[in-house]
Order: structure tokens, then C-alpha cells, then sequence
């Protein structure tokens, strides 16, 4: 799953669905890769209008690699557009939990797939 | 002819050897690649946007979107067809989720949604937890929140008959969207396409 995807999925619980504060999800034990792709500033333009800013820094301080510049500076500068292409489009996790912050229910990565199957009961 | 979504429910039927005949099919991936593109007008979109694949499969659909310049993720209950998007490498991110428990995205994610062949699977009845109408209303209210204002879905699907033409359409609109059926070829009995056009909010527009 691509960090980009990181920052829209939101816990799917009965009790969860559609609250802010049920996101974002909590990286865990993750293993991470990269996978190089061409930026594309349309996509990159498009979606910086859509990126939950503050769910991306906390997600980011979490996998412990925090973010060294602000949704502005990104705005303004080429070489930031990159790296924020790199952090969000290339780098996947490919195996690991993210745990929800509201009711600590964990969906399970595997291969690169993230799982939001939930059992009877939660839904 | 029988319906593979009378005979087993989609995780079950689609297992590792469906999967790939479906995948493997030249005539199949014909029939996709025609359909999306086909759904794809119907949704009129700018290049580079961000869409999401309900029913993604194997991700034939999927690379159509990509090769048309758009980002999209997809979900699918089928473990066996992911394993094959993932053997196929497409360029989308793929997710297994079961529509009938809504679309885990928080609000206005996407530009668009697009499903070729999914949603008729989600008025199966597979065991007694599973209630159809339960299921739609939930898939239709979180698809919802999860597209922009005014931002559009298109689905292609196969109606068992028109009381399920209906009941989709009718869940689909309780949850707020607008729009309607558009029907490819209506006189051809081989041929002929259902397409609903859906818009969250907004106009409808001229559909
Ligand atoms: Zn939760």
C-alpha cells in the first residue's frame, strides 16, 4: 500500500466509520519499500489539494521519518514536489498493521495488500 | 447460461484457477477494455485523476484507467484476483475489502469510482449475516462521502432482472446520488449494456 493510500483510508467499523478522529490509521511493525514511478505534476497538483496535511505528518513522525517541509513550501518549489512523490507514490508498505487510533482495531498488510475485511460482528 | 454470482459467493467463486482463466481470457479482456473505456466517457474526466476501482479484479480495468493517464486504487473481496494484479504488476494499489461493508475512505478521497462487472454481486445472499439491502445502503452511503461534490460514479453491471435493476438504483439514490441507467445496444439481446451514472451532489448534469 502506497503512503498516498495511507493517508485516505479510514477505520471501517460500525463504530468508527465516517469519525475523523478514526484516522489515520497507525503504522505497526511495518516493513517499507521503494518502487520508482514518473511524476506526474498534474497528479501531484491534483492531489495536494486532497492530502489531509496534518494526517500525513503525524503518519510520518509515526514510520519516523518526519517531514522536513510544509503543504506551502511544496507549493513553491520543484524539488519539494519530488520528494513529496517519492514519500507518497513510491514508498509502499509491504508488510505490517495499521491500527486505528479510535478503537485499536488492526487491519493486517501483507504482500503489499492491506486487508479491511471485518468480521461480522464489527460491521 | 448460468450466473457465476448464483453459483458461489465472489471470494469463493473467483479462487486461483477462476482468476486466472478469467484473467487469461483474450475475449474477456476484450469485453473489459471496452466497457471501461465506455464507462470512462460517461464519466468525462480531466487527465490525472485520482479514481477508485470498486470490484478491481485482476486490474484489467485498472490499466485501462492507467494507460488513459489516471491514479486509482481498487478494492476487491478475492484474495486470488489480487495475487494476479500483483503478478501483473498494475500500477494502481489494490485492497481487499468487501464492498457490502462499505468503501473505507474518508470524505471526498476521490474524483470518481468506476465498477465493470462488480455490483450485482452485492444482492447475493451467502449466509444469514449477509442482508442485500443492509449491504447497499451501507456500500452507496460511504461511496458517497468518499467522492468530491459533484464528483461522479459509473457502473457497469449485469441485473439478475428488473426488480434488481430497481432495488440498486432506488439504494443508490436514498443515499443521496442523482442519475440514472444509460442502456448500450437495448435491442441486442448479446450485446446490450446497463451503465448507471451516478453523480454525488452537485447537478446532475446532462446525464
Ligand atoms: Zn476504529
Amino acid at each position: 500500500m502506497k503512503l498516498l493510500t495511507l493517508n485516505f483510508v479510514q477505520c471501517a467499523t460500525r463504530d468508527c466509520a465516517g469519525r475523523q478522529d478514526a484516522f489515520p490509521l497507525a503504522p505497526q511493525n511495518v516493513q517499507l519499500a521503494a518502487q520508482e514511478t514518473d511524476l506526474d505534476p498534474d497528479f501531484m497538483a491534483n492531489i495536494l489539494a486532497k492530502i489531509d496535511w496534518p494526517g500525513l505528518e503525524t503518519s510520518l513522525n509515526q514510520l519516523g521519518r518526519p517531514l522536513t517541509f510544509t503543504k506551502e513550501q511544496v507549493e513553491q518549489d520543484q524539488n519539494l514536489l519530488k520528494e513529496l512523490h517519492s514519500i507518497l507514490i513510491e514508498t509502499t508498505i509491504q508488510e505490517g498493521e495499521l491500527v486505528c487510533p479510535r478503537c485499536s482495531h488492526i487491519y493486517h498488510v501483507k504482500d503489499g495488500i492491506a486487508s479491511f475485511l471485518l468480521p461480522p460482528h464489527l460491521v | 447460461m448460468s450466473r457465476p454470482e448464483q453459483e458461489a459467493p465472489p471470494e469463493i467463486f473467483y479462487n486461483d484457477s477462476e482468476a486466472s482463466k478469467y484473467t487469461g481470457s483474450s475475449r474477456i479482456q476484450r469485453i473489459q477494455a471496452e466497457m471501461t473505456l465506455r464507462a470512462l466517457d460517461l464519466l468525462s474526466l480531466p487527465p490525472s485523476s485520482y479514481i477508485l476501482d470498486i470490484g478491481c479484479g485482476s486490474g484489467l480495468s485498472g490499466e485501462i484507467l492507467s494507460e488513459e493517464g489516471h491514479y486509482w486504487v481498487g478494492m476487491d473481496i478475492s484474495p486470488s484476483m489480487l495475487q494476479i494484479a500483483l503478478e501483473r504488476d498494475v500500477d494502481g494499489d489494490i485492497l481487499l475489502s468487501d464492498m457490502g461493508q462499505g468503501v473505507p475512505f474518508r470524505p471526498g478521497s476521490f474524483d470518481a469510482a468506476i465498477s465493470i462487472s462488480a455490483i450485482q454481486w452485492l444482492c447475493n445472499v451467502d449466509s444469514s449475516e449477509h442482508d442485500p439491502k443492509y449491504r447497499l445502503s451501507k456500500f452507496f452511503q460511504t461511496l458517497f462521502s468518499s467522492l468530491k461534490r459533484g464528483g461522479r460514479a459509473v457502473f457497469q453491471f449485469y441485473p439478475a432482472n428488473d426488480t434488481q435493476r430497481d432495488t440498486i438504483l432506488h439504494a443508490a439514490k436514498v443515499a443521496g446520488f442523482t442519475g440514472g441507467l444509460v442502456i448500450d445496444d437495448p435491442e441486442s439481446k448479446k450485446n446490450k449494456k446497463y451503465y448507471m451514472v451516478l453523480v454525488a451532489g452537485g447537478s446532475p448534469g446532462d446525464i
